[in-house]
């Protein structure tokens, strides 16, 4: 395809910016961190050693790969049992980390972050959130990566997602494109229209004033519940069917 | 060098095999860009830097999970936009555009193509300060596709949209642009 007057510019015009250049030393960086986090024979003989019996405290790192709320439980147990967990998130990234959703937070942080009021399931399934993301634009996002009835999605590993904004009179739900596969369905939901999409391969945005564009629900490529109460714009996103979202919307509460 | 030098499939294959060398030449064949992406947020050279060193680190670390038909530079872009927005988020900055151009657009490593030629410096800072008042969702597209000379499926891939929004995005911030710009730059097409 010919390229544009204005494409050409446009990539010229990244040929001329004064980008920083690296620097002769950041491979070498690099490697020196991997490489000594790289098992060596030495330290792996240590844990082949007959445990001292006179050690009063034993203090055992683990790096667990279960869930969160996993790695909680299993944490609490053994710091019942004198064992201290100390548990390194680099190596297995938290759940919903890669989707961009925002800063990592705590459930009881975001509550002061943002001005409407934000609303958690309630009950045991899906339980408590396994993380939780604020964005720069005030926007909440829990992420469960499986659920006691959610199983995880193949592709991203998450069973449910629920993200609630601050709603104004802008937004307006819109059908930007949507597959073959893909199923509509408008509904109430808190006794407002709501709108839930179901199936794979499905674009969807919402429209803002200007009409255009400002944000693709696409993220599991599974169903999807978006509806506004209370001021609040939902999206609950999930592997499950109709019935199980709203069966969770059911539960919503206000934060303690 | 002896023998044939590895394919990036064949340096991805050994480094998962914990062969850091073969890693460290992953790192010198893509840190320029890496750099750049991490640059585009954090906005500051050194601290750049700092971000593109640890997203590398983190790649090494995730190496396990990369699906090897898969393209690698785009996996390890995203990997360093993250690392990127993650600080950036950490110190309540907002990601903005900072870039300038330069004097002279041989120097450096790139190569300047033959438009650079016909653009003074003047409409280049033009151009660029046209970019920097874009909505930031057109912004970042237009910026990682043409600035950094990305492909629409990367760009897609680092900026976890549709490659479809890449597109129609790309195509509106053109649009928008080209109602901004001078009648003799407004191309027929």
């Amino acid at each position: 395809m010919k390229e544009s007057r204005l494409e050409s510019m446009l990539t010229s015009l990244g040929d001329s910016i004064d980008w920083p250049a690296a620097s002769p030393h950041l491979s070498a960086r690099v490697m020196t961190r991997i490489e000594s986090e790289q098992p060596t024979a030495a330290s792996r003989g240590i844990w082949r050693r007959p445990a001292i019996a006179t050690v009063a405290v034993l203090v055992v790192t683990v790096v667990l790969v279960f869930s969160p709320s996993a790695r909680q439980a299993v944490a609490d147990l053994l710091s019942a049992a004198g064992i201290r967990i100390g548990v390194t998130s680099d190596q297995t990234p938290t759940i919903g980390a890669e989707l961009d959703l925002g800063q990592l937070v705590q459930l009881d942080e975001v509550e002061n972050a943002v001005e409407f009021q934000i609303r958690i399931p309630g009950g045991r399934d899906p339980g408590v959130p396994h993380a939780v993301y604020l964005s720069d634009g005030g926007q909440v996002t829990m992420v469960w990566d499986r659920t006691p009835s959610l199983p995880a999605a193949a592709d991203t590993g998450i069973g449910l997602l629920l993200t609630q904004s601050a709603g104004n009179d802008g937004p307006e739900f819109a059908e930007k494109s949507i597959g073959p596969e893909t199923g509509v369905q408008t509904l109430m939901v808190e006794g407002q229209p709501a709108l839930w999409i179901e199936g794979a391969g499905h674009t969807f945005a919402l429209l803002d004033a200007e009409g255009e564009p400002i944000e693709e629900t696409t993220r599991l490529a599974a169903n999807v519940l978006l509806w506004e109460a209370g001021g609040v714009n939902h999206r609950l996103e999930t592997t499950g069917d109709l019935q199980r979202s709203l069966a969770v919307v059911d539960t919503l509460e206000p934060l303690p | 060098m002896e023998g044939r030098p590895l394919d990036e499939q064949e340096l991805i294959a050994s480094a998962k095999n914990g062969d850091t060398r073969a890693f460290g030449q992953l790192v010198r064949i893509h840190q320029g860009i890496a750099l750049r992406v991490a640059y585009l947020v954090v906005r500051d050279p050194s601290e750049a830097e700092d971000v593109t060193q640890d997203a590398f680190v983190k790649a090494y670390r995730s190496l396990d999970r990369f699906r090897g038909e898969a393209p690698f530079r785009p996996w390890l872009l995203r990997i360093v936009r993250n690392e990127a927005l993650n600080r950036v988020r950490s110190t309540k900055r907002r990601e903005r555009l900072a870039l300038q151009v330069i004097n002279d657009p041989v120097s450096g490593d790139a190569v300047p193509s033959p438009e650079t030629e016909v653009m003074s410096e003047e409409e280049r800072r033009r151009l660029l300060g046209l970019i920097e008042d874009l909505p930031e969702r057109y912004r970042s597209v237009l910026v990682h596709r043409y600035l950094l000379d990305l492909s629409e499926e990367e760009t897609s891939e680092i900026l976890r949209l549709p490659v479809g929004t890449v597109k129609s995005r790309s195509s509106r911030a053109m649009q928008r642009l080209r109602k901004s710009l001078a009648p003799e730059y407004r191309d027929s097409e």
